[in-house]
């Protein structure tokens, strides 16, 4: 697993690329934490290059998304698709996530929140 | 004027005497040394001259003084060239050209000086000379490493010899007379000259050598200083701050710099902070006009201002990769601000990059404020050195760290395989009416499944299956904690299967990190009134094979993953099973099982061969699964855990 950043104005998005399992979660979970740490407010999580995700992935978005959440900060996900979906949706979790199909739906969509 | 001139070509004494004088003055001025070897000849022939010069001006009719001048100088210049010469070619042409020049010079006096005795004297040493210049400017012993100052000199000198020479020559006739000894006397002079030239350039080469021997005795000192440094930083503790302290103590050390600074690549915006600082560092770049006002403004200001990657030369050293050395600020408009004005006045920098693989993470900088210090290439040499040195070193640390890491993971994994293997059923528990089976295959060493039968009382069982995310110490506890949790309450009465989910979850949620949630399904069975109650966590919905109707049917509830939120309610459904009908639980293992294409085993093979061998007992319907599954993915590894467990009715 890969991961980039970018920003677009105050909103971070990190681009998550390869495989999201036991093995590498934990430097997502890492990375978001550090950001937090740098006071940052506004996440989009793209997956857009993720196409297998296994429970600890699913533990490392949830972990992400309740820290979040509970520092009252902004947080979209975008761009699930395939497998991941199937995870997600199995997990019953589609409503847990703030989901957006797109980056750019995730930036509209955090500008208005 | 003219007259001077004159007096002074035609004269033998005065010319003999000046160049005599100007000999013993250049050789004075050398030094006899060893490795120039015709000095000590030189010296000598300028003696013999000065003396037989001054005893015939005092006698100037006595014979014997000419004679002895002659051939003291003929034997001189004999030694010299046997210097040059191999000892055969030398006297084949001395012998040939310069003895009769010089036996001409003696009977010159005597012959009242005939025309060619005054031509062709000089005309035989100029030969002579000719011949000596060709071997002296070959490769000599003078040039293994000066070929080049001796190749672009000798040709120019060698002709304004040449032509000084053939000048006198042919100013000899026209004056009168030219003493054929002067002649002998100016062509080694001019040679010596050169000598001399060569001699200076040696002298010179040797103390750029010493210089350049010092300065990387030097650096090899302060480099194996850092080198041990850097490892004390490292085996005290894996801290990369403290290396990189010692780096920039170490550069500012080696170079005699008044300040050095570390700045940082931050991990996910395109700027550059200042991570160490040693010494006076006065930011490199454009400041604003408020915060150059006071000093300690100007130190804070530089210590909390990022600087972007495409901005000042410290983002540019990043950003190309490549070292930046500015002798003189002066020269550099870069760096225009900084060498006018006194609160930030540099007058040399260094920067280069630091590398972890091929990707930039810092810079290393030193600066000197001194007007009349600046750094040099061997300064800037140095630094380059440090940096590659700090790189290599944070690699092989980074390398470590992540194998620390990665054999805390596995050594994780071993101790929860073992609790593990207490956690799950040694063998499941034997009934009337109903038949089990079960099949639980890690996919890395350890599970993160868990399964469950427990009789909870006379005639009642319960099944249970659970996935829980991540593997390890903290999964096998959570796996202990629900395992717990389920064996305390299932016996209780008036238990039912979504509440014993309510309480596990209550009894995890909040207790446990939320990476640590669990998927999980339950079920009850009733042997008497063939009653199936199922709930479930957000895991696969239960498998039921209706053997009266060969068909398949999938049992759910809502409900999201347990360990997330505390007050999730649990929803049950119940059925009615008949004889010889079938269910399943299973993790995604399972139906995701990956062959080497990259196709999924699904749930319709499942189907599929589970209805092929609807008429076995459980125990050879899971073998026949296990083996369908196993012929599907072939050599593929699994990378998911697979456990199913398999339940039927009996007839």
């Amino acid at each position: 697993m890969d991961l980039k950043i970018r920003k677009h104005a105050e909103t971070y998005i990190i681009d998550v690329n390869g495989e999201m399992d036991l093995y590498n979660s934990y430097k997502l979970k890492e990375l978001v934490m550090k950001m937090l740490e740098k006071k940052v407010e506004q996440f989009i999580i793209n997956m857009e290059n993720v196409d297998y995700i296994d429970s600890s992935g699913i533990g490392a978005l949830i972990y992400i998304c309740s820290t979040i959440k509970k520092m009252n900060l902004k947080l979209i996900i975008s761009n699930i698709h395939g497998s991941v979906k199937k995870v997600i949706e199995l997990t019953k979790l589609m409503g847990y996530f703030p989901i957006a199909g797109t980056v750019e739906e995730a930036i509209q969509k955090i500008a208005t929140v | 004027m003219t007259d001077f001139f004159l007096y002074a070509i035609n004269n033998p004494f005065w010319a003999k005497a000046l160049a005599a004088v100007v000999l013993l003055v250049y050789i004075h001025k050398i030094g006899i040394r060893p490795d120039i070897p015709v000095l000590g000849e030189f010296r000598w022939m300028a003696v013999v001259l000065l003396v037989t010069d001054g005893a015939l001006f005092l006698l100037p009719n006595f014979w014997v003084f000419p004679v002895v001048q002659n051939l003291g100088v003929l034997f001189f210049y004999h030694q010299i060239l046997s210097h040059y010469e191999p000892k055969t070619k030398v006297s084949g042409w001395f012998w040939v050209l310069g003895v009769p020049a010089a036996l001409l010079g003696i009977a010159a006096p005597l012959l009242n000086w005939p025309w060619f005795v005054t031509f062709l004297g000089p005309a035989a040493l100029l030969t002579l000379w000719i011949l000596f210049a060709r071997r002296l400017y070959a490769i000599s012993e003078f040039n293994s490493e000066g070929a080049g100052v001796i190749m672009a000199s000798r040709r120019n000198l060698v002709q304004a010899l040449i032509g000084l020479q053939t000048a006198a020559l042919v100013l000899g006739p026209w004056g009168g007379y030219l003493n054929p000894i002067v002649q002998m006397v100016v062509f080694p002079l001019a040679a010596l000259m050169h000598t001399w030239t060569l001699s200076f350039w040696e002298r010179f080469a040797e103390a750029e050598r010493d210089r350049q021997l010092r300065t990387l005795e030097k650096n090899l000192g302060s480099l194996f200083e850092f080198m041990i440094a850097i490892g004390n930083a490292i085996s005290e503790k894996l801290e990369m701050d403290k290396v990189l302290d010692f780096v920039v103590q170490s550069a500012v050390k080696a170079t005699n710099a008044d300040g050095g600074a570390v700045f940082l690549v931050d991990e996910f915006e395109d700027v550059l902070r200042v991570k160490a600082v040693e010494g006076d560092f006065p930011p490199p770049y454009q400041v604003p006009a408020k915060v150059k006002l006071k000093i300690s403004n100007l130190a804070n200001f530089f210590q909390s201002t990022p600087i972007p990657l495409n901005k000042t030369i410290i983002g540019e050293c990043a950003m190309t990769r490549k070292g930046i050395y500015i002798r003189d600020t002066r020269d550099d408009e870069r760096m225009a601000q900084n060498a006018q004005l006194d609160q930030i006045y540099i007058s040399s920098i260094i920067l280069t990059p630091l590398m972890q693989g091929n990707k930039v993470f810092g810079v290393l900088a030193v600066v000197s404020r001194r007007g009349n210090y600046q750094f040099t290439v061997d300064h800037y040499s140095q630094i380059r050195t440090f940096a590659d040195y700090t790189s290599l070193t944070i690699n092989s640390l980074f390398t470590y760290l992540q194998l620390l890491e990665k054999q805390e993971m596995e050594r994780e994994v071993g101790i929860a395989a073992e609790i593990q293997g207490q956690l799950l059923p040694s063998k499941l528990p034997r009934v009337s009416s109903i038949s089990l089976a079960a099949f639980s295959q890690p996919a890395k060493g350890v599970s993160g499944d868990y399964y469950d039968v427990i009789n909870i009382r006379k005639g009642q069982i319960l099944l249970a299956v659970c996935d829980v995310a991540g593997k390890g110490i903290p999964a096998s506890l959570v796996m202990v904690m629900i395992r717990t949790i389920i064996h305390l309450v299932a016996h209780q009465p008036g238990m039912s299967v979504n509440r014993i989910l309510d309480i596990v979850n209550w009894g995890i949620a909040g207790k446990v990190s939320l990476d640590r949630f669990a998927t999980m399904a339950m079920l009850t069975y009733d042997f008497a009134s063939h009653r199936l109650e199922y709930s479930n966590a957000a895991h696969h919905p239960l498998l039921i094979y209706r053997a009266a109707t060969a068909s398949f049917e999938a049992l759910d509830t809502e409900g999201i993953p347990i360990g997330l939120e505390k007050k999730t309610k649990y929803n049950r459904i119940d059925t009615v099973l008949q004889p010889d009908d079938i269910v399943l639980l299973y993790t995604d293992g399972i139906i995701e099982a990956m062959n080497d294409r990259g196709e999924q085993y699904s749930l319709e093979s499942l189907e599929t061969v589970m209805r092929t061998h609807c008429a076995l007992p459980p125990e050879r319907l899971k073998k026949a699964i296990i083996e369908d599954m196993n012929r599907f993915v072939g050599k593929a590894k699994q990378h998911d855990d697979q456990t199913f467990l398999l339940m039927k009715v009996d007839g």
